[in-house]
């Protein structure tokens, strides 16, 4: 967090029913206004094919940064548990089988360890 | 580019047996918010309101007395700022709807949708309801599992004992192998991936996807396929 001093970050002395639906209500209204930055934000800058490459591969780089980060958290039973539900995607082509696969590897995993 | 109703159902239908995954999330989110001192009623508003398990758990840390509704902003903010990313990909799509539609394609965004519809999208589907429904799915999914958690009627199961936190990132590595397999180039991949894990003890959590996303996007949108 910010090293900002406590008086700028609105500190509250005591957690009312209202404090708690306001901080509610700006955690969904911060997270609305993300989802709908992105668009909002490409509508402006206005498509060329080089911003359409872009996007097409953060795309999958999003995703990819979301699997590697989880799995580097983990350790090898999430490496293992996601390389065969990949294989199995690549062979199947169901997403659903990749998943069930996949967690039947971490669960067999911890099982063994258990 | 169109929202019908029979898209909306579509998609709700294409990502129905993944919800089913999201209920214990939402349990475990619930069991710790009223742990943490919120009554059910508003863990369960704050599920409906925010729709984010990412920034409900963040805002969650924040949560006693002298909570900061700045620091409940920024750390909103930070992690979940990768759904601009995911926004802007969706953009040209997106951006063909009228505002109603546009507003309605943003509220349930979330990380399984995106991908889910992106490559939908890419496979010439032209109604976006599938964003939508299959955003939606999942958020009934959230909302039933936080009030199943915050009701207290559950004990919260060990999700490793069945594998289940592997499910998200299953999901979304499967959503990956179709497009890496009609490219011919995956450097940027690898360098999504490791931009991703070598940033993760140095920045913040949440932007190091952020950093790897447009790390991967930089690369692989300067190299040329052919």
């Amino acid at each position: 967090m910010l090293p900002l001093p406590a008086a700028w970050l609105g500190a509250c002395p005591e957690m009312s029913e209202g404090l708690a639906w306001t901080a509610i209500g700006l955690a969904a209204a911060t997270v609305f206004a993300l989802r709908y930055a992105g668009f909002w934000v490409m509508e402006r800058v206005g498509m060329t094919p080089t911003i359409e490459r872009f996007l097409e591969k953060l795309s999958i780089s999003v995703l990819v940064a979301i699997v590697a980060s989880a799995v580097s958290a983990g350790g090898a039973r999430e490496l293992c548990a996601v390389v065969v539900g990949m294989v199995a995607m690549a062979v199947t082509k169901s997403a659903l089988l990749a998943m069930s696969v996949a967690m039947c590897v971490a669960a067999l995993w911890t099982l063994a360890l258990a | 580019m169109h929202m019908s109703i029979a898209g909306i159902l579509r998609g709700a239908r294409q990502l129905a047996p993944m919800s089913i995954f999201v209920i214990p999330f939402g349990v475990a989110y619930g069991i710790a918010a009223v742990e943490r001192g919120m009554t059910p009623v508003q863990a369960v508003g704050a599920s409906a309101l925010t729709f984010s398990g990412a920034a409900q758990f963040a805002v969650l840390d924040q949560w006693d007395a002298e909570i900061s509704l700045v620091a409940v902003v920024l750390v909103t903010f930070a992690v979940s700022a990768r759904l601009i990313v995911m926004g802007a990909a969706l953009a040209p799509w997106v951006n063909q709807l009228d505002l109603r539609r546009r507003i309605l394609s943003a509220l349930f965004l979330t990380d399984p949708n995106f991908a889910h519809t992106h490559n939908a999208l890419r496979a010439r589907e032209t109604d976006l309801g599938v964003l939508v429904g299959s955003g939606a799915i999942g958020w009934v999914a959230w909302v039933i599992g936080t009030g199943l958690g915050a009701s207290g009627g559950l004990q919260l199961v060990d999700p490793r004992a069945f594998g289940i936190d592997v499910v998200m990132p299953a999901f979304f590595a499967a959503m990956v192998v179709p497009r890496a397999m009609e490219e011919t180039r995956h450097g940027y991949i690898v360098v999504a991936a490791l931009c991703a894990v070598m940033s993760q003890p140095v920045l913040p959590t949440g932007w190091n996807i952020i950093f790897a996303a447009v790390a991967g996007g930089v690369v692989g949108g300067l190299s040329r396929d052919e």
